[in-house]
């Protein structure tokens, strides 16, 4: 009996000394030591999905640029634009995990620092699934599956009303309105078919114009769009001020002929939270289906 | 006329405290050894490598073509690495070997393999030779914004910063393989010292004294292809090392090669060397590409150096 006591204890002190392996939206093994209390994220979105998980403030140490949400994070170091996140600064904050984006974060970076001994996790966060497969996985890595549960029901508390609304719109068989998200001006930078905004307006029962375009943000010409005439343009991350969203929108002002410019269906959508997607997504989602439903009434 | 002068010492002042700098700056000031030794230490070489490459290759250039306009960005080389990169990059062949990505090497050698037979025409002088050398620049830069207006726009941001110079992915191995490769091609370039010096006296002299000149001149260009896709993969295109290094060492003092090409190598590595401590230091937690920063110092520089002496090879 003192035995076997003997033995669970040596058990119970190799698992403290040796930490636990998680797994990552790869499926990749991350060990950890211990409970990460030190945390990078390299996305705006990552460091929402940590902190929505409970992960403290003071437990993250860096964040990239552009992260803004919980407002606490704004003054965290930054580790610079997530297209290029800075080595050296990562390595001087001490991380004992950082969390990487699956499509963000450069993959040589990640084998850089996967090098350098400091544990990875990659998450999946391009839509609303992945981003609830994101939650259970980092909260598990934290040790906080409780409240990972708990931010998926926020979100689905969410998103069922909005499925709702769509299935009575889908009884009524309303006419789909046809979409154009474009996301970058100079040069034209639309949302094609395999990224967040597609499968959010897919949610939402509209089309959208570039859904045959495999590629996430295609470039395309003026003249294709004015040609595939949507019903409604959607402006979505032009910059943090109105210059370029105003600048955007008068440049399809010109073209009257447009079934968008025609019925005034030009919309400036600045929300954050349509433009990462993370776990505040649904809020952005509703902000769209505001805007689009408005259209709805009026015809 | 001595081959070397005291005031060449002033190069070796240079690189110790350009290394010492590179060492000491980077995004922040606390760093532990250990980092220092995993991310400070590799980049320094590569980036020393890639500067003593290049400006090598450029020294090359400008004594077998005569002019002293010639660089490997200026004749096209290093745009015919990059696109071979580019092409390879997407047909996922990258895989780099001894430093340097075969469809690199192949990018370069097929670039200067129709300089070279551009050459061997008889008929074309060398100036010829050099507008031949601009075009194929443009051909392949060109060629390369047409791989980069159909990729995606993330990877064209990485490849933008790439396509300007950056040093910043440096690793360990690789950095020190890559500085073993440049040593060992620069052994091989200067044992032909002598052949270099001919060059410039000019085809006939060079025959008279016993060279195979398109022979010679055919090899020089594999040195220059291999030396620029080492570059090139390792830290994508960097204009203006090549051409203005060979020129200061020749301005300020004796033009044989014997002097020429090793101070070219040690001047254009720590000219590098700097350039990258500034360009990853000065707006941390950005990196401005280091070859913005080759150009900012070294335009000023070049031309304040032509104005107080006049244009010489």
């Amino acid at each position: 009996m003192k035995a076997k006591i003997l033995i669970l204890i040596l058990f119970a002190l190799r698992s403290a000394f040796a930490g636990y392996t998680v797994k990552d939206s790869l499926g990749t093994d991350i060990i950890l030591e211990s409970t990460p209390w030190r945390v990078v994220t390299m996305t705006p979105a990552l460091a929402e999905i940590a902190s929505e998980v409970g992960l403290q403030d003071t437990n993250i140490v860096g964040v990239s640029e552009y992260t803004n949400y919980p407002v606490t994070l704004k003054s965290k170091p930054s580790i610079g634009p997530y297209t290029k996140p800075n080595v050296e600064k990562i390595v001087s904050l001490k991380p004992d995990l950082i969390l990487a984006s699956e499509d963000g974060t450069p993959r040589e970076l990640i084998e850089r620092l996967r090098k350098l001994k400091i544990p990875v996790m990659i998450l999946r966060t391009d839509g609303i699934q992945s981003t609830e497969a994101a939650l259970t996985l980092l909260s598990r890595a934290l040790g906080q599956e409780y409240q990972g549960k708990l931010a998926i029901e926020k979100i689905r508390k969410k998103m069922d009303p909005i499925r709702l609304r769509e299935l009575k719109r889908e009884k009524k068989s309303v006419k789909k309105i046809s979409v154009l998200i474009q996301v970058g001006e100079d040069p034209l930078i639309v949302a094609g078919s395999s990224n967040f905004l597609s499968e959010g307006l897919s949610l939402l029962g509209v089309k959208n114009i570039y859904s045959d375009l495999k590629a996430a943000y295609p470039r395309v010409s003026v003249e294709d769009v004015v040609t595939r005439n949507p019903d409604v343009i959607i402006l979505l991350a032009l910059g943090t001020d109105s210059t370029t969203f105003e600048k955007a929108r008068t440049r399809w002002m010109v073209h009257s002929e447009m079934k968008a410019v025609k019925d005034d269906k030009i919309f400036i959508l600045r929300s954050d939270a349509l433009v990462r997607p993370g776990p505040r997504f649904s809020d952005g989602l509703i902000e769209m289906e505001k805007v689009l439903f408005n259209i709805e009434s009026n015809k | 006329m001595k081959t070397f002068r005291r005031s060449d010492l002033y190069w070796v002042v240079l690189f110790v405290f350009g290394v010492g700098l590179s060492l000491a700056v980077g995004a922040t000031n606390r760093l532990d050894w250990i980092w220092i030794r995993e991310l400070r230490v590799p980049r320094t070489i590569l980036a020393f490598a890639v500067g003593a490459a290049l400006s090598l290759a450029g020294a090359i250039l400008q004594a077998v073509f005569k002019n002293p306009l010639c660089e490997p960005y200026t004749l096209g080389v290093s745009s015919g690495a990059t696109l071979g990169t580019v092409i390879g990059a997407t047909l996922g062949v990258n895989t780099l070997f001894l430093g340097l990505s075969p469809a690199a090497l192949a990018g370069a050698g097929l670039f200067s393999g129709v300089l070279v037979l551009t050459a061997r025409r008889k008929l074309l002088s060398t100036s010829t030779l050099l507008l031949v050398g601009v075009m194929l620049s443009f051909l392949g830069s060109s060629l390369v914004a047409v791989w980069m207006a159909l990729s995606e726009p993330a990877g064209v941001q990485a490849a933008v910063s790439w396509l300007l110079g950056d040093i910043s992915r440096a690793e360990p191995s690789s950095s020190v393989v890559s500085l073993g490769v440049v040593f060992l091609f620069f052994l091989f370039i200067i044992k032909n010292h002598r052949s270099f010096d001919a060059l410039l006296l000019g085809e006939d002299e060079a025959k008279t004294l016993g060279l195979d000149f398109s022979f010679f001149r055919i090899r020089s260009i594999v040195y220059v292809s291999v030396l620029v896709s080492v570059a090139v993969s390792l830290a994508g295109m960097i204009g203006f090392i090549g051409l203005i290094v060979p020129q200061i060492i020749r301005r300020t003092g004796s033009s044989l090669h014997f002097r020429v090409l090793p101070l070219s190598a040690l001047v254009g590595g720590t000219f590098l060397v700097i350039a990258d401590a500034i360009a990853r230091s000065i707006v941390a937690p950005y990196e401005l590409p280091v070859g913005v920063v080759t150009a900012i110092v070294g335009a000023p520089f070049f031309i304040f150096l032509i104005l107080k002496r006049g244009p010489t090879l």
